[in-house]
């Protein structure tokens, strides 16, 4: 059976278990950068948000800064710290939006020859497939990018994502539904431009 | 609560009765409309790979972790000690100023004994009388070594206490009064 996460934290406070720490990690650390991926551009971007936000964790688990006070939902107040730093980044970055970014995804040359994996062409579809899905849902409305991305890439449920952006339920859900319904249209009118483009030549 | 709201809880696995919610889909083809556009939406992000951050970060990140939990370990000072170590250190005190105390007692009591000796130790004392060694020089030593014994270091409320107690066993004790004593229980 697998330890719960408060199990995991209490092991890591109290007997200094490491490893009960990184389990913790590499169990959220998907929906962790999923998030922080979809609200940053940038793979380097991302980690080191990523990096940055469990720095602000262990700082506040042991006390250091700010506070833990186990009440059941460590992904959900990781969340929080995550959503933050996320936020002060955006900041960041748009005081230098007249900077030109010239961001690579941290990936060197030969990261990117996936061609020797039998699956080569199956990743390379799929890659694909999120990147153009990642294109549109950056043109989502703001708030409503966060809650798909807060609730598809993280699994927090919508109360406490409105806990999370104090907002009420329904202005969650309502969200939500926009941003899965505008993605659509999206994805229709992307289709319908690349049919119209194939007929063209 | 609004039935196309109710369908993203659906989608998404919260909708607490979906029965009633699949019967108000079989009667309303807009709903219905509504819900299969969603699904196809959300199936189309359910179908991205996973991102995950690069190996060395999480590496970094459990470093960071493993030296917090290091740095913030009780022996250093920088996170509050635990109780039950509190509490220790607390009761091995109280129970270190006893032992203290009830030594300098006891020490208080037998000095008392010693000096009440000397007065008489050239005439015949009634120990000597009764073939007990003297004591007199053996009291003197003791003393200066009970001196040394205590600790210097401590100047807790403790051992001011007990050096209060000492000078008033001491005051107590003083040759004269016992010398008067002895004079006056001497047959």
């Amino acid at each position: 059976m697998q330890p719960t996460d408060e199990e995991l934290v209490t092991a890591y406070l109290d007997e200094d278990d490491e490893q009960a720490f990184r389990r913790l990690v590499e169990r959220h650390q998907d929906r962790i950068f999923g998030y922080l991926m979809g609200m940053v551009k940038g793979r380097a971007a991302a980690n080191d948000l990523f990096q940055e936000t469990f720095e602000r964790v262990i700082k506040a688990m042991q006390g250091q800064r700010g506070s833990y006070d186990r009440q059941g939902q460590w992904l959900s107040w990781v969340m929080s710290i995550a959503r933050n730093a996320a936020i002060d980044h955006t900041r960041k970055q748009k005081k230098w939006a007249e900077v030109p970014q010239d961001e690579d995804d941290g990936r060197s040359f030969w990261d990117t020859l996936e061609a020797e994996s039998p699956y080569a062409d199956e990743q390379l579809h799929r890659a694909e497939q999120r990147e153009w899905l990642d294109e549109h849902i950056e043109q989502l409305a703001p708030e409503q990018k966060e809650v798909l991305l807060l609730r598809q890439e993280t699994d927090l449920t919508f109360r406490e994502i409105a806990e999370l952006q104090d907002v009420s339920i329904n202005t969650a859900l309502g969200r939500m539904r926009y941003a899965l319904k505008n993605l659509r249209k999206m994805m229709e009118a992307s289709n319908e431009a690349a049919l119209v483009g194939a007929l063209d030549t | 609560m609004d039935d196309r709201l109710r369908l993203i809880r659906y989608l998404y696995g919260e909708e607490e009765d979906e029965s009633a919610l699949a019967r108000r889909l079989s009667d309303d083809d807009d709903l219905y409309r509504e819900y299969e556009r969603l699904r196809d939406a959300k199936r189309a992000l359910n179908d991205r790979p996973a991102r995950r951050p690069d190996p060395a970060v999480v590496d970094q990140v459990v470093d960071e972790a493993r030296t917090a939990a290091q740095s913030s370990a009780p022996s250093t000072g920088d996170r509050p000690a635990r109780a039950p170590s509190r509490s220790w250190t607390r009761r091995l005190q109280t129970v270190g100023a006893g032992l203290a105390l009830l030594l300098l007692i006891g020490l208080g009591w037998w000095q008392g004994a010693g000096v009440s000796d000397e007065p008489v130790a050239d005439s015949a004392a009634p120990g000597v009388l009764d073939g007990e060694a003297p004591q007199a020089p053996a009291t003197a030593d003791t003393r200066s070594a009970d001196a040394d014994a205590i600790p210097a270091w401590d100047d807790g409320e403790e051992l001011i206490r007990i050096q209060r107690r000492i000078d008033r066993l001491q005051a107590r004790s003083a040759p004269d009064r016992w010398g008067s004593l002895q004079r006056v229980s001497r047959p």
